[in-house]
């Protein structure tokens, strides 16, 4: 596993400035919340770390351990062991999450051991159960006629079966109640205890019940107004974001 | 995914078409067309009376019909230039060790024989003009099942070829390719499954087209008798010439009442053969025909399979899946007639275009007065990744009962960059993201196909899109 370096950070999206100077560490293994507004650039950090094809980084550098993830193509960073947990996934027809998993699985198999595809079929039908989805999603088109929730369960399906090293999961909390969200958390937990670093992008703090953070920032027009602890995040849910932004 | 049974459509190379062999032939017809090329071609096939003038009639229609021009520009199919009749091979050969070793050659290339072993019931192989191999299982021949070309149908079963040869369902006088048809017609597979068969294995032909600017003609004619089922399959292939090569094929279909017929066609052909078919199916009562179609290479293509339910309760399934590359302009749809009531048709057409290719959806479905309760689905989608290609629909729909249900969608689709993002964020790359978009877009006809062929279908269209993207 690698450490997650954001160097003075500065992003273009549609020639308009989004991120202004971020500098943002994720420790090896560690958990960092990012915060904020909407509106405040949150969702551009996690598409410009996996490298989105409409955003034009003009400034700074993201690295994963050795690799310059701002210099690699997204197919390039996924197999690098960073992944997204995208906020509104795409629906795709005719392909099945199954699908979509056994293709990407025969990319990253070529790097592991004594891997085999009947076992890892097992395994994400065991963590559709782990995550209470009926196995129907497992075969069906991908996202389509999918319910908020359900695409959520299926993102973070996806990141738990893939051999993520460090996991950028954006807005999961949107859309799920709160026994789904439980269900979500305990995965997200499953992969810190696999060492698996995790950046969780998040406007409220609901999931921050089950999942304890060891970093917590804030963004604000696309700069990181505010870094702390937990207790951050807990002041935010009492008091809003009013006294960090307004500064 | 790979088995035994490698490339039924003969995929070995890029931008449709195939290696060429040597041209080869016993007999070979001067080019273009006149009265004495058809007289020449009916007494080398030593055919009877009925048939010649049958021909020949039909070439009167040819010389009275005006080609087509609603549709796509056949202005440069110069069919004066074309030979119309070649013959390769004297006899019928029924091993695949007697047949020649370079036909041999191709046809195992394209997966014939190994096909044939795995898990087909039954075998013809055209190439050139006539049909030079072909093979029945005895379990159904014992069953009186026949299957041979069309040529030696003519010979031995003239009275059932008389009585369903372009007689009610297509007619020479119907347009021009179908009048050329009529007076040039050879080879093609004649197929009887009698009352009450079910054939649980598929049949399928091959035809293969290896000389330059040479036209063929093949006639099917399938007719499943009542109660009785079929699974009948095709697949063409030909190699890149620079001159053009002209397919005009006919095929005939009758359903008897209760019975089930599934036509499956895969055309590969190289992108200077003119594809100008004209295919129907008569169903009768309770019978269901389902036409799956799979339109990959050739420039122009022609290809509207009909139904006429002429039967209570009949039924029509059509799936086409039609791709357009660079130069290839594909006018491919369905025509559906419900003649009487409860009578079901269901068509779905996908099509594909890139690279500045043109693919049209051209339907037809009426409705009699009287056809109560009939109901029918019209879905067209189209999926256009890039914006120099063109996809159109024009569907035309006329009905002339007011107790029926009727639906059409039509939706053109873009692969868009957050749909490739997305899979490429899971580790695919940009071509693997996009093909696994194609082929999750052609994935409602993939698997209608015969396994081998859907695998085949995918990895040809994912190799004619390589590159051409982005």
């Amino acid at each position: 596993m690698s450490t997650l370096t954001i160097k003075n950070l500065h992003v273009q999206l549609a020639d308009k400035p989004i991120l202004n100077g971020i500098d943002l560490v994720v420790p090896k293994g560690a958990t960092c919340v990012l915060m904020g507004p909407n509106g405040s650039g949150k969702s551009t950090l996690g598409n410009t770390i996996l490298a989105h094809p409409a955003i034009t980084i003009t400034k700074g550098k993201i690295t994963f351990g050795k690799e310059v993830l701002s210099k690699m193509k997204t197919d390039e960073i996924a197999r690098a062991g960073v992944m997204l947990a995208m906020q509104h996934p795409q629906t795709v027809s005719g392909v099945s999450v199954t699908n979509l998993l056994t293709i990407a699985m025969r990319k990253f198999a070529a790097k592991q051991k004594n891997f085999k595809m009947a076992h890892f079929r097992e395994s994400i039908k065991d963590t559709a159960k782990a995550l209470k989805m009926d196995s129907e999603f497992l075969s069906r088109s991908l996202n389509e006629g999918f319910s908020g929730g359900e695409k959520k369960k299926m993102e973070i399906l996806q990141l738990a079966l893939l051999p993520a090293k460090c996991v950028i999961i954006d807005e999961i909390d949107s859309g799920l109640d709160i026994d789904a969200l439980k269900l979500v958390a305990k995965q997200i937990s499953k992969l810190r205890e696999r060492g698996v670093s995790v950046l969780l992008i998040t406007h409220y703090n609901r999931i921050l019940r089950w999942i304890k953070a060891d970093r917590v920032h804030i963004l604000h027009k696309g700069e990181i107004v505010k870094s702390g602890t937990d207790a951050l995040a807990k002041d935010i849910e009492k008091n809003g974001y009013s006294r960090y932004i307004n500064a | 995914m790979k088995t035994s049974v490698t490339a039924p459509i003969g995929s070995h190379a890029k931008n449709g078409g195939s290696q060429a062999l040597p041209e080869r032939f016993l007999f070979q017809a001067k080019r273009g067309i006149s009265r004495e090329i058809v007289e020449e071609i009916s007494r080398l096939k030593n055919e009877p009376d009925w048939m010649r003038e049958f021909r020949l009639k039909a070439y009167e229609d040819f010389v009275r019909l005006p080609v087509p021009t609603w549709g796509p520009d056949l202005s440069k199919l110069d069919l004066q230039s074309l030979t119309y009749y070649q013959r390769t091979e004297e006899g019928r050969y029924k091993s695949w060790d007697e047949v020649p070793a370079d036909i041999k050659n191709t046809f195992e290339k394209i997966g014939v024989p190994q096909a044939e072993r795995a898990f087909l019931a039954g075998v013809i192989g055209q190439y050139e003009s006539e049909g030079f191999y072909q093979k029945l299982r005895s379990k159904w021949e014992d069953k009186g099942v026949i299957f041979c070309d069309t040529d030696t149908a003519v010979q031995k079963y003239p009275e059932l070829v008389k009585k369903y040869f372009m007689t009610d369902c297509i007619k020479t006088s119907e347009h021009k390719f179908a009048a050329l048809h009529g007076a040039v017609w050879s080879g093609g597979s004649f197929l009887h499954v009698p009352k009450g068969v079910h054939m649980d294995m598929p049949l399928q032909t091959y035809f293969r087209m290896n000389a330059r600017a040479s036209g063929q003609f093949e006639h099917t004619l399938i007719i499943v008798d009542e109660g009785a089922s079929v699974q009948y399959i095709e697949g063409c292939t030909a190699p890149m010439y620079n001159t053009s090569s002209l397919h005009a094929a006919v095929v005939e279909i009758f359903v008897m009442k209760g019975a089930r017929s599934r036509y499956t066609t895969i055309q590969n052909w190289s992108k200077n053969v003119y594809n100008l078919n004209t295919k129907r199916a008569i169903v009768e009562e309770d019978g269901i025909q389902e036409w799956v179609g799979g339109s990959l290479g050739s420039g122009v293509t022609m290809l509207y399979p009909c139904s006429i339910l002429k039967g209570r309760g009949a039924r029509a399934e059509h799936l086409n899946i039609a791709v357009a590359g660079p130069g290839q302009h594909k006018d491919t749809g369905a025509k559906v007639m419900h003649l009487a009531p409860n009578t079901t048709s269901n068509i779905i057409s996908k099509s594909i275009s890139f690279g500045g290719g043109i693919s049209t959806y051209r339907g037809l479905l009426k409705i009699i007065k009287g056809a109560k309760g009939s109901v029918s689905h019209v879905q067209c989608d189209a999926l256009m990744p890039d914006n120099i290609s063109v996809s159109n629909t024009i569907p035309y729909i006329k009905v002339d009962e007011e107790d029926v249900t009727l639906g059409h969608e039509a939706k053109v689709g873009r692969i868009s960059e957050e749909q490739v993002f997305y899979l490429m964020s899971r580790g695919l790359s940009e071509q693997e993201a996009i093909n696994l978009v194609v082929q999750g877009f052609m994935e409602p006809i993939a698997k209608s196909l015969p396994l081998e062929y859907a695998v085949e279908l995918n990895r040809l269209i994912s190799m004619e899109m390589e590159g051409s993207l982005g």
